[in-house]
């Protein structure tokens, strides 16, 4: 697995860590059940504090990705297919929206757009 | 508190070793020359010696701030100071026995003596470590100088009065020999737990 | 939260100089940096947790108990100051040899272990070493009785660049059990901007907080504005300014400005600046 830290994101960098680790499991890079690395190896592999880990964690936990074993680390949850899908569906609306940011820049209606769309989706 | 001793020795391995070699040189020519009462007094300038040479090394290398930082209490620190002088006194007294034994043909008379020369370095470290605890190595070492100038004053009038002092305690029964030697010690040792008990009053108020 | 130290109404005055009173309780489990400038007090308050000095009043616990009623609790805090105080004659084995008979919890391996990946010789004398060489064997020393807090006053100050990245390394890894603490004086503060998970910082004798890092940072804001502008923002959120030829730059409290302002992150050390110079 892969995460990164950009120092030069406004993001903070707890935020960094959890959309990251996120990404991964809705992906299935992370199976169900897989052990996450702990908060303390991951915040000493990445230099960062342990509360910024703990952090990024909390908030996957809460959100229901993750769940934590006392004395055992975290694992991934079993997913919620309705959680997922809510989460892709957020990603697909992003992305339509950078689209819809780029095309006004170039003058492109939300029309043209729609037609662009259909072509590159085909339809039956 | 053997830690500490063993870091004073080795800290300073040169010192002690040239100590040995001329405290030996000295012994094997009292020997020679016939003139073996000059060993118990070597082991009463010893202690002071190797207790100042000691502290002067932990001061130069601000040593006590470590020493602190281990799990060794203050009362131990102190009383590690004392170990070579202990030694040393407890030489002292064996070889008052054996020089004196000769001379005398009995035990009792030498172990007055060697009773006295013993509590000799006791009572000067006692006096010595409190004040190096309290004013350093450097101001220390003049009070050591002024404790030699006093024993050097001490033994000069010992071996001018020494055939006095035999026939006094001569005088003092032969079966009490033994018991005044046990109390002339246990007085010595009070004395010293005296000091140490001052000496680690000194470390737990000072500012390291 | 449980606490590796605990200190309370901390006095201690010199003719000169009065620090406290101090009120600092460091949680277990994380890397707590003290910052301040020279002279702020830090060796101080470290001295008197350690029992190297004497306070005037107030209360300090490590692990619940006093240090100067129970020495033996010096096995489980392992100190590097920022010299090492052993005579230059020792040879690094004689040290360890010394070390085993004052630590009822000395392991042998485990600093041989450090010896070996520091590349100190056990031959070499103690006056031989080079400072980063010194700081090495006070840490291996720190690190190989089983000490489960670690005090560093200053001891990163003067090593070059590389060095302290290899210590930082060393204490990340004492920091992998939850039960390890790290207390960290330091006016370097690269080191600790990254790792540190709190950051007490001292000015003048006095604490002026005791934070974790990311809530500083997050807190904060930096803002370079004219000197009309200025005039625009709540005199409250403004904690430090720099005033130049051109315009100020502001360090604010982002809570208390709007959110259409333009603010950057500050670091550790744009936070201790701004508050110990900009008189506001």
């Amino acid at each position: 697995m892969n995460i990164q830290i950009s120092n030069l994101s406004s993001e903070p960098i707890y935020l960094q860590i959890k959309n990251q680790l996120k990404a991964a499991i809705i992906t299935g890079e992370m199976k169900e059940d897989e052990q996450l690395p702990s908060i303390r190896y991951l915040a000493k592999e990445l230099r960062i504090s342990v509360i910024t880990t703990k952090r990024a964690y909390d908030e996957l936990e809460a959100e229901g990705f993750i769940t934590s074993v006392q004395g055992k680390g975290s694992f991934v949850s079993r997913q919620n297919e309705e959680l997922i899908r809510e989460e892709q569906l957020k990603q697909i609306e992003e992305a339509l929206m950078e689209a819809i940011e780029k095309g006004k820049l170039i003058g492109l209606t939300i029309e043209d757009l729609q037609k662009n769309l259909e072509v590159l989706g085909g339809h039956d | 508190m053997i830690g500490i001793f063993y870091k004073d020795i080795v800290s300073s391995k040169l010192s002690y070793f040239l100590t040995v070699i001329i405290s030996l040189v000295i012994i094997f020519y009292a020997i020679s020359q016939h003139q073996t009462i000059f060993i118990p007094f070597l082991f009463v300038y010893l202690p002071i010696i190797l207790t100042g040479v000691a502290f002067t090394v932990e001061e130069q290398s601000s040593n006590i701030k470590f020493i602190l930082t281990t799990p060794i209490s203050h009362t131990t620190y102190v009383k590690s100071k004392y170990i070579f002088t202990l030694c040393f006194s407890f030489l002292e007294y064996i070889s008052s026995l054996v020089v004196f034994k000769d001379q005398f043909g009995n035990l009792q008379t030498p172990s007055l003596i060697g009773a006295l020369v013993f509590s000799l370095p006791i009572i000067i470290t006692s006096i010595q470590i409190p004040c190096i605890l309290k004013f350093g190595a450097e101001k220390g070492r003049i009070i050591m100088v002024a404790t030699y100038f006093g024993l050097f004053a001490l033994s000069n009038l010992l071996s001018d009065k020494l055939e006095v002092i035999i026939s006094k305690l001569q005088n003092i029964g032969m079966s009490y020999a033994y018991l005044v030697t046990a109390g002339i010690c246990l007085s010595i040792l009070m004395i010293m737990a005296i000091s140490i008990k001052i000496g680690t009053l000194i470390v737990q108020y000072k500012e390291y | 939260m449980e606490y590796a130290i605990e200190v309370h109404q901390l006095i201690k005055r010199y003719e000169d100089f009065t620090l406290g009173p101090i009120d600092l309780k460091v949680p277990k489990g994380y890397l707590i940096g003290y910052i301040g400038e020279n002279g702020s007090g830090k060796s101080t308050t470290l001295k008197a947790i350690l029992g190297l000095i004497q306070p005037d009043s107030g209360k300090i616990t490590v692990f619940g108990n006093q240090v100067k009623d129970n020495p033996q609790l010096l096995n489980k805090i392992g100190v590097v100051f920022d010299n090492l105080f052993l005579p230059g004659e020792m040879k690094l084995k004689e040290v360890g040899k010394y070390c085993s008979l004052s630590f009822t919890t000395w392991q042998s391996k485990q600093f041989e272990e450090y010896l070996h990946q520091f590349k100190l010789s056990p031959n070499k004398k103690v006056k031989d070493l080079s400072r980063g060489m010194k700081m090495k064997l006070s840490l291996s020393i720190a690190l190989s009785h089983q000490a489960e807090l670690l005090i560093l006053d200053e001891a990163t100050s003067g090593l070059d660049p590389v060095v302290r990245d290899e210590i930082l390394d060393i204490l990340l890894e004492f920091l992998q059990n939850e039960s390890h603490t790290v207390l960290i004086s330091s006016h370097i503060l690269s080191d600790l901007e990254k790792t540190a998970d709190y950051i007490a910082f001292l000015h003048k004798g006095k604490l002026l907080f005791m934070e974790q890092k990311d809530q500083l940072i997050e807190e904060y804001g930096l803002c370079s504005v004219s000197n009309e502008a200025m005039k625009t923002i709540d005199p409250e959120a403004i904690v430090g300014k720099r005033s130049h030829a051109f315009g100020q730059e502001l360090l604010v409290k982002r809570s208390l400005v709007p959110e259409s302002m333009e603010l950057s992150k500050p670091s550790i050390e744009d936070i201790m600046i701004f508050i110990i110079k900009g008189e506001v």
